[in-house]
């Protein structure tokens, strides 16, 4: 991947000579800027484990697969303008989401302008290199979403589809760079820098999701028919629409000449063009302008201190009520605390409540085609039974996050201080995870659940809740005996991982297998069996909590 | 070292002010050739923004400041090509190798590739980094970073070099190392501009030192001379003399009290 992009470069080099750029310099810094992401974990991989070399490659396959269903969509239906706006629209959200997602790490990492400011580069060599950077991996990202449907195109619309496509897709990509620099400009603008990378979270998060969604519901599209022959060129919306721009050009060459179509290939054109002027002429200075002031300016940095007359947060108020001794409230509140403000933190936990969501409405729906009708029909299932359930296998994961951080030296604060109980600081630490994590992922369910049965249900979601509380006290006591953020990231753990797999399996589908005969017998059993199991969930959790150094110790060995 | 050559260091009038609050009121200060020199404050003096300042880094200032003969707001390629610097904060790109990391650095001087790498070698060999030359540094420690920071500092072979707490975290033979780099490189014509906290090691490196305190230059002149001037025994006494109100043994104990008494409120 570098050695391609190099040669690339290596080619174009007359051309950098001429615009009065030091290509030593550039080639330089592009290399390592290349070599910086292929060894980066891309914003929605972050989660996945393993080797981290080549992930850029990774990515771009996995980008093409998806491109794969997208292409599918793009030449089947029955105008160009359709099926193009579907692929544009695709690229523009990737490509969107990329460059926030992943590139706001490496526009806003400070140690960039420490490194590169004090030495000899000037600033044209400097700009040069950032949106040759920049161009090299949107471009890739953008070809390979696209791939299948540059193939597909070329075999089904004809051999000029792939010039005029390529066209468009480096328009599509300049109008995303114009966009996300007036979000970046306008955020920085409306925020400071740390909450400008809190809104950056959420943008990854989304991406989590939609990278993930795209995967379970662009086969779905695939099969509206109504899709497959619409026609949208008469329509309103489309001038506002970019995607629809960027697929009237193919449109109009294949033989559907209208007013339409010459309005929108002259917006595909003409917009990015202005666009990429103003980011190049406006944009790129004042945001460079910006970032430097906002790091420069460590004076005004208020936003990360906490004001002291502020009311005791959420954390501190319901520690009173859940804690008892006193190591395990001190762990509650500090974990309460690290986990609402550490980001890589809260970027490995919080999608997986969407996740669930997303999922549990997928479950729902089948792949049914009429949605309505499906929806009508459920309260007669017993299906909230496997949307419960569901939430018990995936909610307690959450558990096991608690070990993860990027600071794991912080840790040894636990080991230097005199803790009789160390189980107590894991209790603390367990307790924060069940509400913040697993009761969040549970309750998303739960009210979907209520959303369509209704009070009928009150019963089975009650001891699924307890259910779930002992699944993640198992869980707790058989697997979490390591400190809080204790770990680093990426750890490969091998060891038991199987068997932990397995009993997330089966341990849920016992219960619900319990949970189904109990309402087999009376629905009102449930209620009568759902004290049962917190009692068993509370016990566990207080040998939990009394776990001693010899436990720990040899849980870390 | 003959103290009537053109100063290599020129600074009039500098000041600099990040938004409302000023950081630096009026700096004047010369600097010539094969110094080394102590510039020493308390945390938040302006000691770090005067060194971005004269590396280049921070463009807007008011007052004039030269390094080798050149404005640094004017030409500052000019400046960064002769200059080598250390930063404080240990910033490097984690996921690269030294040698891969070295390698760019020179490129951006625009040394010969394997010239680098023959520097970069014979360098972080003689700070006991041979083994570690093609590992990633996001494993290193403290001490490991900084000795990949000072050999990035040095590679090109500066005619000044601005050092920014340059021994923090490394191991006490690699201290001497570094001291006596200094020392040699001093002789050679080389001028060594020194920011630090650690005052024996000022008061033993530099030839020179400067204190600053507010924004402001409140003492200037080699070890001796200041301790004639303020009857001081050592560098640390003479710091404290200058830059704060004095009564740290009265904090000392309230510091301790803090924690000795119990409070009756708390019960």
């Amino acid at each position: 991947m570098v050695r391609l992009s190099l040669w690339l470069l290596d080619g174009l080099r007359p051309l950098f000579r001429l615009l009065g750029v030091d290509y030593g310099q550039l080639r330089a810094t592009i290399q390592v800027k290349l070599t910086l992401d292929g060894r980066r974990r891309s914003g929605h991989m972050q989660g996945i484990e393993g080797k981290d070399r080549n992930v850029f490659v990774w990515t771009l396959f996995f980008y093409a697969f998806m491109g794969v269903f997208v292409g599918m969509v793009g030449v089947h239906t029955a105008s160009p303008l359709v099926g193009l706006t579907i692929v544009h629209a695709f690229v523009m959200v990737m490509v969107g989401l990329s460059l926030i997602a992943d590139f706001s790490s490496v526009l806003l990492d400070p140690t960039d302008n420490v490194i590169l400011l004090p030495r000899p580069i000037d600033s044209r060599t400097l700009l040069v290199a950032r949106v040759t950077h920049v161009t090299l991996y949107l471009g890739s990202l953008a070809l390979s979403i696209s791939a299948a449907t540059l193939i597909a195109g070329a075999i089904v619309i004809g051999w000029w589809f792939v010039p005029v496509f390529l066209g468009t897709l480096a328009c599509s990509v300049a109008l995303v760079v114009f966009f996300v620099h007036v979000f970046y400009l306008l955020a920085m603008r409306l925020m400071d820098v740390e909450r400008f990378r809190d809104v950056i979270l959420y943008v990854q998060m989304v991406m989590t999701v939609v990278v993930v969604g795209a995967y379970q519901i662009l086969p779905r599209l695939m099969d509206y028919k109504q899709l497959l022959s619409l026609q949208i060129d008469d329509r309103w919306w489309v001038y506002i629409c970019p995607p629809a721009w960027m697929a009237a050009p193919v449109h109009l060459l294949a033989g559907h000449p209208s007013q339409a179509a010459v309005i929108l290939t002259v917006l595909a054109v003409a917009v990015p063009v202005l666009g990429l002027t103003a980011v190049v002429g406006v944009l790129a200075p004042g945001f460079q302008r910006a970032l430097a002031q906002a790091e420069l300016n460590p004076v005004q940095r208020n936003e990360a201190s906490v004001q002291p007359g502020r009311p005791r947060s959420w954390g501190y108020r319901l520690s009173r009520w859940v804690t008892g001794h006193p190591a395990e409230r001190a762990a509650f509140e500090l974990i309460w605390q690290i986990a609402s403000r550490d980001r890589p933190f809260k970027m490995r936990t919080y999608p997986t409540v969407a996740f669930l969501l997303l999922f549990g409405c997928l479950f729902l729906l089948g792949d049914s085609r009429e949605v309505a009708k499906t929806l009508a029909q459920l309260p007669e299932t017993q299906k909230f039974l496997f949307l419960l359930y569901f939430a018990c296998m995936m909610g307690p994961t959450a558990i096991f996050q608690q070990k993860f951080t990027t600071q794991p030296e912080a840790a040894w604060l636990y080991y230097a201080l005199p803790l009789e109980y160390p189980g107590q600081v894991l209790l603390g630490a367990f307790k924060v995870m069940a509400i913040r994590f697993v009761a969040l992922g549970f309750a998303a369910m739960a009210i979907l659940a209520l959303v369509i049965w209704r009070a009928a249900i009150l019963g089975d979601v009650l001891f699924a809740a307890c259910a779930t509380l002992l699944v993640s006290a198992l869980q707790a006591w058989l697997f979490a005996r390591k400190f809080p953020f204790s770990e680093a990231f990426g750890m490969a753990q091998s060891s038991g991982r199987l068997g932990r797999s397995v009993l997330w399996m089966i341990f849920p589908a016992v219960l619900a297998g319990f949970h189904f005969v109990l309402r087999w017998i009376h629905p009102c059993t449930v209620v009568g069996a759902a004290p049962l199991v917190f009692i068993l969930a509370v016990l566990m959790l207080r040998g939990y909590g009394q776990l001693t150094w010899p436990a720990l110790l040899r849980a870390s060995r | 070292m003959t103290d009537n050559q053109l100063p290599i260091i020129s600074l009039r009038g500098l000041t600099k002010s990040f938004g409302d609050k000023p950081v630096l009121r009026g700096i004047d200060l010369e600097v010539q050739p094969g110094h080394v020199l102590g510039y020493i404050g308390p945390n938040g003096a302006g000691k770090t923004t005067t060194v971005k300042i004269l590396i280049g880094m921070l463009p807007e200032f008011e007052g004039s400041a030269t390094v080798c003969g050149h404005d640094v707001a004017r030409e500052p390629l000019e400046v960064k090509r002769r200059i080598g610097y250390v930063p404080e904060s240990a910033a490097l790109y984690d996921t690269l190798t030294p040698l891969e990391y070295l390698r760019f650095v020179g490129q951006l001087y625009g040394l010969d590739p394997q010239e680098v790498e023959r520097r970069a070698r014979e360098m972080l060999g003689l700070f006991d980094l041979t083994a570690e030359l093609d590992r990633r540094m996001s494993t290193f420690s403290k001490g490991m970073r900084q000795k990949v920071l000072i050999t990035a500092g040095m590679i090109h072979n500066p005619d000044v070099l601005f050092l920014d707490e340059p021994l923090s975290g490394l191991d006490a033979n690699s201290v001497v190392t570094v001291k006596e780099i200094i020392a040699r490189l001093a002789r050679r014509g080389k001028t060594i501009f020194y920011c630090s906290h650690v005052m024996d090691v000022v008061e033993r490196v530099c030839d020179r030192i400067v204190i600053i305190n507010n924004g402001e230059i409140i003492a200037d002149g080699s070890f001796e001379q200041l301790r004639e001037m303020n009857k001081a025994a050592s560098l640390e006494r003479l710091f404290t003399q200058l830059t704060s109100s004095g009564g740290h043994e009265a904090v000392a104990d309230r510091f301790i009290e803090a924690f000795e008494v119990e409070s009756s409120a708390h019960g």
